[in-house]
């Protein structure tokens, strides 16, 4: 070969290597950008929780890899309408598409078109069942893709399932989130209602508690004063969550408003008037309420009563407990009805204890229920706590039996107990002269009427008891008596309780004038003065008031606590 | 009340029972009585009484300024406890003589 001819095989022989280098470089540039296509597409499903934004980025991301000319996303709208939602490079003249009804088949193809001389890979967007679209991908003309680029661009698709996925999961977790704020929102708007403050009967000691379990559920209760009496409602709404919570607020409007409407405390005719209210609309939502309505009076021991399938509605008392049943069906369940009223016994030291099924219901760790039977010895072994007393009771023992168990239902409770009677205060009434020779008979009587008690109080008390009583009577005679003409008297009278003997000096003479007393100097004393400073010395409390006309000395002498009955 | 005298300068004034405002008026004509028999110097013995009230203290209170007055003697004599009691509260033990004698003390 001579230098020249070896010149120009080395030129070839350089050109090829070049052009290969160049090819080599070009592979390596394509592949290094199909690399980093692929590795941008492994972020893709973890990267955005936006669906078109996933579809944007996988379809880029396919187009990088395989090299196409056109890349779309292809998918179903609610309305059936097939659009490309996302789509990038340069789209093929019409002719060369494919159907898009052919697209969304649901099967996974590549096809190559003599007309246009380019493929097209179609692979299916789905996972658990559900097809979101599909990821389409056209070659340049001249072109031809191969089963290797469709297993590629089917890979690519289930990755961009995957993210479609994730943020359908995404999606519903957020309605879901937001669903639960609402019923939260619901149900503190009900617990709001429910809110008031109990009103203070005499005699009528009442409590009442509600605690939701986590669902939002649908107890409620009112209490309103009424007359001199109370109406209680207690009642718990069908189903869980947003509807119970909304019904709940209703039913207590509805309840609040039948309480105004029947001031008669016919408690029937109250939960007709909410049941009147209520009924249509629990019938179109297919729900219904069971409530117990009762109302009682301080001077009454009738308890009336109205239960629309409310339970438990306990009378507790010394015979035991007693179920108070069902008189009609929950509210809802039928057409309006008239619902009749029970007359039931509500003594003194009685309570009546109407709750919701929550109290029984409530499981411990090994899933078994409180039972009714536990929820009735409880209240029948405080049957003699006052009603706050006894509801924390319930509550501790309920929280105590679940240890740590979640809360199954709503716990809710309405006590009423009827305070036991006070006995009656014992009175004596003694009426002298006022004459100083009559206070001879303040010191027997006073002794009679302690000694008449039976309660053993010491002579001391009772010589204590008659020099205030002396000092008092004395001054009305000297004083209050003064230059008034005509014979007086004074009546006395002892009035005894649990802790104290009060005399009462009645007399209708001169007012006490507090600003004449002279004070009494021990340190310097005075021919007079004594009277009201032994009185004071002697007794609890000494008090004075002028009612119509007359005066009025109170002495109160506290009974030791060793004399008590 | 009963009320007895006995010895003379100081002369003793024993009163037994209630000593209160019915029975002011009796022991004020009694002590009158002892003045005008020529007997200044008084002692007043409460060991009997079992009932003292405001009004028998102005009493005693009034015939001790009296005594202080005249200076002649005054003095009470073995108050009973309810009697003694009611001094103690009014201050009045202070400000009253009041003689202890062997006999009531033991």
């Amino acid at each position: 070969m001579t230098d020249s001819a070896s010149s120009l095989v080395d030129e070839t022989e350089a050109a090829v290597l070049r052009r290969q280098l160049g090819e080599l470089t070009d592979a390596f540039v394509e592949a290094n950008e199909q690399l980093l296509a692929l590795y941008q597409l492994t972020e893709v499903s973890t990267a955005s929780l936006d669906p078109t934004v996933a579809a944007r980025r996988t379809v880029e991301g396919v187009h990088a890899i395989v090299g196409a000319e056109w890349s779309s996303f292809v998918r179903r709208t609610a309305e059936n309408v097939v659009e490309t939602a996302v789509a990038v490079g340069t789209e093929p003249e019409r002719s060369d598409l494919v159907r898009s009804e052919d697209l969304l088949g649901g099967e996974a193809f590549v096809e190559h078109s003599e007309h246009s001389d380019r493929s097209v890979i179609s692979t299916p967007v789905k996972a658990d069942g559900n097809h979101f679209g599909s990821l389409v991908v056209y070659s340049d003309a001249g072109r031809r893709f191969t089963t290797a680029h469709l297993k590629l661009v089917n890979a690519v698709s289930n990755q961009l399932a995957m993210s479609l996925e994730l943020a359908a999961a995404h999606d519903s977790e957020v309605r879901r989130t937001v669903m639960e704020r609402d019923h939260d929102t619901a149900s503190a708007l009900a617990q709001a209602a429910m809110n008031r403050p109990i009103p203070d009967v005499p005699s009528l000691d009442l409590a009442a508690f509600n605690r939701p379990a986590r669902a939002a559920g649908g107890d409620f209760y009112a209490v309103a004063r009424c007359g001199a009496g109370l109406y209680l409602a207690l009642g718990d709404v069908s189903g869980k969550g947003l509807p119970a919570a909304l019904l709940m607020s209703s039913a207590i409007s509805a309840a609040y408003s039948a309480f105004d409407r029947t001031p008669n405390g016919d408690a029937g005719a109250a939960l007709t008037e909410i049941d009147r209210q209520l009924s249509s609309f629990l019938m179109e939502t297919g729900k219904f309420i069971t409530m117990a309505v009762a109302y009682v009076e301080p001077d009454s021991e009738t308890l009336y009563l109205s239960n629309a399938g409310q339970s438990p509605v306990l009378l507790v008392g010394d015979d035991g407990v007693q179920a108070v049943p069902p008189d009609s069906p929950p509210i809802g369940v039928l057409e309006p009805q008239d619902h009749t009223t029970q007359a039931w016994h509500l003594g003194a030291g009685e309570l009546l204890f109407i709750g919701s099924d929550g109290w029984a219901d409530q499981l411990d760790r090994n899933g078994n229920p409180l039972s009714d039977q536990k929820v009735e010895a409880l209240l029948r072994a405080k049957q003699d706590n006052t009603a706050m007393d006894l509801t924390a009771t319930l509550i501790a023992a309920v929280d105590e039996f679940a240890s740590g168990t979640p809360q199954v239902d709503d716990l809710t409770a309405l006590v009423i107990r009827r305070e036991p009677k006070e006995p009656d205060p014992v009175t004596w009434k003694l009426e002298i002269a006022a004459e100083l020779a009559a206070l001879r008979e303040i010191g027997p009587w006073a002794d009679a009427a302690m000694r008449e008690a039976l309660t053993r109080d010491t002579d001391q008390l009772s010589s204590n008891v008659e020099l205030a009583l002396q000092e008092i009577c004395v001054n009305i005679i000297q004083h209050a008596y003064a230059k008034v003409p005509g014979d007086h008297v004074i009546q006395l009278e002892c009035v005894l309780d649990e802790e104290t003997y009060t005399f009462i000096t009645t007399d209708d003479g001169h007012p006490y004038d507090e600003s004449k007393r002279r004070e009494v100097d021990v340190e310097n004393p005075t021919v007079g003065g004594y009277g009201l400073f032994l009185a004071e010395a002697f007794c609890e409390e000494l008090r004075y008031e002028r009612v119509d006309e007359k005066n009025h000395w109170h002495l109160a002498f506290r009974r030791s606590a060793h004399v008590q009955q | 009340m009963d009320i007895t005298t006995s010895g003379s300068n100081p002369c003793t004034v024993k009163l037994a029972g209630r000593f209160d405002a019915n029975e002011c008026e009796f022991f004020g004509t009694k002590i009158d009585e002892v003045k005008e028999a020529g007997q200044l110097d008084l002692r007043v013995d409460l060991s009997s009484v079992d009932f003292i009230d405001s009004s028998a203290l102005a009493s005693l209170v009034s015939l001790s300024r009296w005594a202080s007055t005249h200076k002649r003697l005054f003095e009470l004599l073995d108050p009973s406890d309810p009697v003694r009691v009611i001094l103690e509260i009014t201050g009045l033990d202070r400000a009253l003589t009041i003689q202890i004698s062997p006999v009531a003390s033991s």
